[in-house]
């Protein structure tokens, strides 16, 4: 093929003779000549196209209309492309030929053809061809005077016109020579020979793809075309031949060209193209698809479905109804109406106020017209009913609240419409009510299930067209045909290809299926019905029908795994919506969850509003009303209210329990109660429950039971932290006070004091923060609460495992003091190995041989002997629940106490300690046959048992059983035997109410007993042992902890105003303790420091008048805050409780003796008490005038 | 549908077991651990009926208990698509109603009961009633399974009345 025909094939001709601007234009001017040129937007831009078609004319219409002329079309063609060829040839051709068009004389026109022709051959090699023609034409405008040469000039021109059939054949032999004869064959009428003939070859230029910024093309575009006009008559214009792209390939243009280099010279310098992918070649055999344009088969039928494009009903569905119109390029469409029901007047009057409605944005919801809401809104006038239900309103048909209309074709397209079966069900019937669909209607809208929804395996059936009702497995799948093996019919077991539109997916009943598309999405259910193509499933997630199209369904593993992960959110997952509610997922609803919180609100999240919850399925417990443990998994009812009873799913901190029970139907089936309003519908705990099983353990029962306690639960207090004021110490946010409200992990949430806000704060940044003081400590446990720094010791102990649970109080204490008096007993406790020996083994023997102990046990108060028992390891908890244990072990002191006061303290004593310790401290003599040591010989037996490793914890109780300790040894006499032991180890609970109320503890023989009772020593015992101290019990035995540490904690302690509540007391003046005051750290300024005063009134405001003992003469009224309370130094002092629980504060009395600060006091004999009071010095204060 | 079939269990036991009962405790925890049980290969697993063998125990390094390995012959129960069975309405709902075959639930969907017996909310309870036949809690029913759903421990099956012979079992 000729380089011509290249040209002549592109839209752009940079060198043609007609510099056109722009695509356009060149096609105006030359397109005439080139019916060939596919125009590269034709298929995206019809609307342009037709716009060509009238000015350039396309080569279809032309040639219908110019039949008749087509020779002559073809001739001037092929002249023209012979001019162009001679350009191609002469090199500068292009600019000859302007200046010669331009010359061309008007008059002349209609020979313009042949003279051009004659012209350019003229001056070409060819020219002889023409030589004739040439002559005369030159000669024709110049000679015109004298009759002579009219006639020459006549005789000439009918010569040439008899020549005119050789220049016929001459171009006719060019055409043969360059190949061009094909094009002027070219067709129009046929689609096909001209494609194929024009092809393009190997001599014709080739085409670059050229990748450049998406949606830039066009603009790209024109630049190239203006770049290369401007240039064309240049020296070196650009040699490029055309340049085009294509809608549907974003991002690329095509320039057509002999080489790269021209592309690359054409495009230097454009912004929006990269050339760093160097200009692609296109392969010859992909250049003309590239040029081709897809003829869109918009087959439209009357029943299909189809979108709406533009306008208010963008978007909308539309049913087709009418064809007639068709070939118009209408069609008659049915769908919902939107009719504004917004009154008009109001309308008309944001129109007026702003020249444009203001709801012109909001297109008004689509309903069905309903004659009464608009003839209420825009009047009856407007409405005119043509027949029943058929009305007419605004030029438009309504008939049965739909409104037909005609609609372009343009307007509306046929692709890719896919009816939701809510979409259809409202055409179909009315809203909701999906019993009324169309089957067929949506059977229609879905029933291209094309090749796509279909595997090899699927069992179709076949439900049009003659082999309808066959069904069987898929055996191959083609685009349009897939064949099937035949389950039934003649054809049974033949493979049958059938049309893929022609065949539905085929469920039985009872399948389990899975849904893949639609809005339920992922939902998974059993078939319970099939009607046509749609399938209802009952969905595994919650008690619920789901309806889907057929082809949206895919048979499911008939194994389901019931929790196929899908996405983050499984159903019935816990997750959390803040750091303290829980929740747990009762639907995934595609990417929505809905869940169930802690307080039985439902709501809908997006997964990214919740936050996972570890798994602790397995973990997480709750007691039940029963006191029985429940677990996930395990059936349990509610006791009271709806008595619904479910599936435990969750349980959130041992409160909160998510049950699930297919029989309810509200919130698909989860309900939340609390775990104490349950109870257990199958007791099954025995299976697991070793104890009772275990008849070492059940022998034991007739002692107490127990050996049927728990192992205790160790209590990581992980929380303790919330709720403690802190300071914030780092960071932006320094200075500042809060509470902590959460922690996690190494970062807590402070509610901060300022502003009410909860932020996340590195614990490292906070510190703990006195509120009362002002004071800060670090933030670990050490420095906790009022316990005041921490305190040196507990190291010898540090092998005891439980040692950890003690706080440091328990060292704090020291040992050596008290070992040195106990026999053998803190020392060597502090020693052993054996965490039960130490703990236990020492309590059990502060408290066991003393009857006062024992007497006092049986009445105090769990928190007097959980000072103990708290810190005793393992079995604090257990004597919590069980008090016998105790007595068990006690022996004696359980056979004095009655059971279940010993259980009481049992809460937290130890109740193995008790058995093994007390035997051991005992000098019973039937104890293990140690015979009759004091508490030195405790620990032996007590160890040998506790040390044994093999054996568990239960199994102690077993072994302890046995052992005699039934027997009452346990006396006051005993204890006074031992009264060292006694003395400092005894556990006597310094904060309990009653401590004393064992007979007559005080008179005991032995001063010693008498001093266990009051003797914080018990706080003290506790800890001398190594033992878990009391300390970090929550009870009100903190308060002895005090003494270890008399000033601190003790003004801590105190309120700054203490004394105003208090009248004829002795007070110490000193630095204010009022946190945070104004005043001055010292009342002027220390002058009366240190100084004693008594004070009988209060002064103005909150100053007690106060008068100097030493000088009464002195008198200043000092504001409390500087006042300290002046303890007691010796026995026989009176003094006032100034500080304690109530019934307590406020008591007189007189000093008796005094123990580790802790001082005890005459008895009241007018009221009748028996047991001493006791109280830390701190809270005494000396009474001035008594 | 009711079969015998030999499994095995694997025990663990706590030492604090090991002494002359130990056997017993073995039976007792192998009635405790299966009996009552679904999975999902085998089915409900209604009873054991005869220990084949209870199996050396073989301690665990570092627990001290025990592994038993015991045979045992049981009474599963597993339900097969197409299989008639009798069962007892537990709840009745406008979807369906669900029916409980020993220790299998059946869902009986709304659109697998008989066109002429509708749902009647209003009835106290809830039923399903036809001219002659009345579903309600605790009607006893007879039922066919269409499709039983099998996940790892639990087995729940789809049933229909829409058939002959199914439905309300009338006591004579």
């Amino acid at each position: 093929m000729s380089d011509d025909e290249a040209g002549n094939s592109s839209p752009v001709r940079a060198r043609s003779e007609s510099p056109a601007g722009t695509a356009e234009q060149q096609r105006e001017k030359a397109g005439r000549k080139r019916p060939r040129v596919a125009d590269p937007d034709e298929d995206d831009d019809m609307g342009d196209d037709t716009a060509n078609g009238s000015g350039a004319g396309n080569g279809k219409g032309r040639a219908d209309d110019e039949d008749g002329e087509g020779d002559d079309d073809e001739e001037e063609e092929d002249d023209e492309e012979d001019d162009e060829e001679d350009d191609e040839e002469g090199g500068d051709g292009g600019k000859r030929k302007a200046k010669k068009r331009k010359r061309r004389p008007k008059k002349f026109r209609f020979l313009d053809v042949e003279a051009e022709v004659d012209d350019e051959d003229d001056e070409d090699e060819e020219a002889d061809d023409f030589a004739d023609v040439a002559e005369f034409i030159e000669e024709a405008p110049e000679e015109a005077s004298g009759r002579d040469d009219v006639a020459h000039r006549r005789l000439d021109r009918s010569r040439g016109e008899a020549q005119m059939e050789s220049v016929e054949e001459t171009v006719a032999r060019l055409k043969q020579r360059y190949g061009r004869g094909q094009a002027a064959k070219y067709d129009p009428d046929s689609d096909q020979v001209p494609q194929r003939l024009l092809m393009p070859g190997n001599g014709d230029p080739n085409l670059f793809q050229v990748r450049v910024k998406a949606g830039e093309e066009q603009n790209l575009i024109t630049k190239i075309f203006r770049k290369v006009f401007s240039n064309q008559n240049s020296a070196n214009p650009f040699e490029i031949y055309s340049a085009f792209y294509r809608n549907s390939l974003p991002g690329m243009l095509f320039v057509e060209a002999r080489g790269a280099a021209p592309v690359l010279a054409v495009l230097t310098g454009l912004v929006g193209v990269f050339l760093s992918t160097p200009p692609k070649l296109v392969p010859i055999e992909e250049m003309a698809p590239l040029l081709k344009i897809k003829k869109k088969d918009e087959n439209i039928q009357p029943g299909m479905w189809v979108r709406m494009k533009r306008g208010k009903y963008a978007g909308d569905l539309a049913q087709v109804i009418d064809v007639d119109q068709i070939t118009n390029g209408v069609a008659g469409l049915k769908f919902i109406p939107r009719i504004d029901l917004t009154p008009r007047e109001k309308r008309s009057r944001d129109k007026g106020s702003n020249g444009k409605a203001l709801g012109g944005n909001v297109r008004p919801p689509s309903r069905l017209f309903a004659y009464e809401d608009v003839r209420k809104i825009y009047g009856r006038g407007a409405i005119r009913q043509t027949a029943t239900s058929t009305y007419v309103w605004d030029g438009d048909e309504y008939v049965d609240g739909f409104c037909l209309k005609d609609l372009k074709l343009n307007l509306i397209s046929a692709e890719g419409v896919k009816p939701t079966l809510e979409e259809v069900s409202r055409f179909t019937g009315d809203e909701g009510e999906t019993s009324r669909i169309d089957l067929s209607a949506i059977a229609d809208a879905n029933r291209d299930i094309g090749a796509s929804g279909l595997f090899p395996g699927d069992k179709v059936e076949v439900y049009e067209g003659e082999q309808s009702g066959l069904y069987g497995p898929v055996v191959t799948v083609t685009i349009d045909v897939i064949a099937i093996k035949a389950m039934n019919g003649d054809v049974r077991g033949q493979i049958i290809e059938v049309p893929s539109r022609s065949v539905r997916k085929r469920f039985e009943l009872g399948e389990h299926v899975k849904v893949l598309n639609g809005p339920n999405r992922d939902a998974s259910g059993m078939v319970v019905d099939v009607k046509g193509d749609v399938v209802t499933l009952m969905s595994d997630q919650g008690e619920q029908e789901i309806k889907a199209f057929s082809k949206d369904v895919r048979k499911a593993a008939d194994i389901a795994g019931g929790s196929q992960a899908k996405g983050a959110f499984d159903l019935h997952d816990m997750v959390m919506l803040d750091s303290a509610t829980a929740a747990v997922v009762i639907k995934v609803e595609g990417a929505m969850l809905r869940i169930m919180d802690q307080n039985g609100a439902v709501r809908v999240v997006t997964p990214h509003e919740v936050t996972a919850r570890r798994d602790n399925k397995n973990f997480a417990v709750a007691q039940d009303s029963n006191g029985n443990d429940m677990k996930v998994g395990d059936a349990m009812k509610e006791v009271g209210g709806e008595n619904r009873s479910g599936e435990v799913l969750n349980i959130f901190r041992s409160i909160f329990v998510f049950l699930f029970s297919r029989e309810i139907l509200d919130n698909f089936g989860v309900f939340v109660a609390r775990a104490q309003l349950l109870i257990s519908v199958t007791p099954k705990a025995a299976a697991n429950d070793l104890s009772k099983l275990n008849p070492m353990l059940q022998s034991q029962l007739p002692y107490g039971g127990a050996s049927l306690m728990a192992p205790p639960t160790t209590m990581p207090n992980k929380n303790r932290l919330i709720n403690t004021p802190v300071v914030i110490v780092k960071g932006t946010q320094k200075g500042l006070m809060g509470i902590i409200k959460d922690v996690q992990g190494e970062k807590a949430r402070v509610e901060m004091a300022s502003n009410n806000k909860v932020l996340t704060i590195d614990l490292t940044s906070l510190k703990r923060k006195d509120t009362r003081t002002g004071t800060t400590y670090p933030l670990d446990s050490a420095a906790a609460g009022s316990f005041g720094a921490p305190r040196p010791g507990g190291g010898n102990y540090d092998i005891n495992p439980y040692g950890q649970m003690a706080p440091p109080n328990g060292g704090a204490t020291p040992a050596p003091n008290y070992g040195g008096r106990t026999p053998g007993g803190a020392a060597r406790f502090g020693q052993t190995p054996n965490p039960y020996a130490a703990g236990a083994g020492g309590f059990g023997g502060g408290k066991t041989p003393n009857p006062y102990a024992a007497g006092a046990g049986g009445r105090t108060p769990a928190p007097g002997w959980g000072a103990g028992g708290g810190k005793t390891p393992g079995w604090a908890g257990a004597g919590g629940k069980t008090p016998a244990p105790g007595a068990g072990g006690y022996g004696g002191g359980g056979g004095k106490t009655p059971a279940p006061n010993y259980g009481g303290d049992g809460g937290r004593t130890p109740a193995w300690a008790g058995a093994g310790g007390g035997g051991g401290k005992t000098p019973n003599p039937y104890a293990l046959g140690s015979g009759s040591g004091a508490g030195g010989r405790t620990p032996a037996p007590g160890g040998s048992m506790y040390q044994d490793p093999g054996t568990s914890r239960y199994g102690n109780g077993g072994l302890s059983a046995p052992t005699p300790y039934t027997a009452p040894p346990t006396q006051a006499a005993v204890a006074a035997q031992t009264p060292a032991t006694t003395q400092y180890s005894a556990p006597t609970p310094y904060g309990a109410p009653t401590p004393y109320a064992a007979p007559t503890p005080y008179s005991a023989p032995t001063p010693g007993v008498g001093l266990t009772a009051p003797t914080p020593g018990a706080g003290a015992g506790p800890s001398h042992n190594g033992a878990p101290t009391p300390y970090g019990a929550p009870t009100p035995y903190n308060a002895p902890s005090t003494s270890n540490q008399p000033a601190a904690p003790q003004a801590s302690d105190l309120p700054w105003d203490w004394a105003l509540d208090f009248r004829n007391v002795r007070v110490e003046v000193g630095p204010s303790t009022k946190a945070g005051t104004r005043n001055p750290l010292h009342f002027q300024r220390g002058a009366l420091d240190r100084q004693i005063f008594g004070y009988a009134d209060i002064a103005e405001g909150e100053s007690p008048h106060c008068i100097l003992l030493s000088d009464p003469t002195v008198t200043a009224d000092i504001p409390a805050e500087y006042l300290r309370p002046v303890q007691p130094t010796a026995p026989g002092q009176a003094i006032i409780v100034i500080n304690g629980p109530d019934g307590i504060k406020g008591q007189q009395r007189t000093t008796e003796y005094l123990n580790e600060d802790q001082w005890m006091m005459v008895p009241d004999q007018s009221v009748g008490e028996v047991v001493p009071m006791i109280v830390g010095g701190g809270d005494l204060c000396r009474i001035w005038q008594s | 549908m009711f079969f015998l079939r030999e499994l095995t269990h694997t025990i663990l036991l706590h030492p604090s077991y090991f002494g002359a009962q130990l056997e017993d405790y073995l039976r007792q925890k192998l009635y405790e651990d299966v009996e009552g049980t679904c999975s999902g290969k085998h089915g409900y697993i209604i009873s054991v009926i005869h220990i084949s063998s209870i199996g050396e125990g073989k301690l665990l390094p570092g627990t001290g208990q025990a592994r038993f390995k015991t045979n045992y012959t049981a009474v599963v129960m597993k339900p097969f698509k197409g299989e008639v069975v009798d069962g007892r309405v537990v709840n009745v709902n406008k979807m369906g109603f669900f029916a409980m075959v020993g220790p299998l639930q059946v869902f009986v969907s709304s659109h697998l009961v008989h066109a002429d017996m509708k749902f009647d909310p209003n009835a106290s309870p809830q039923c399903y009633r036809s001219n002659d036949e009345l579903i309600q809690k605790d009607t006893k029913v007879r039922i066919q399974i269409v499709g039983c759903r099998v996940e790892a421990n639990d087995i729940f099956a789809i049933g229909t009345i829409k058939k002959d012979f199914l439905g309300q079992m009338r006591e004579e």
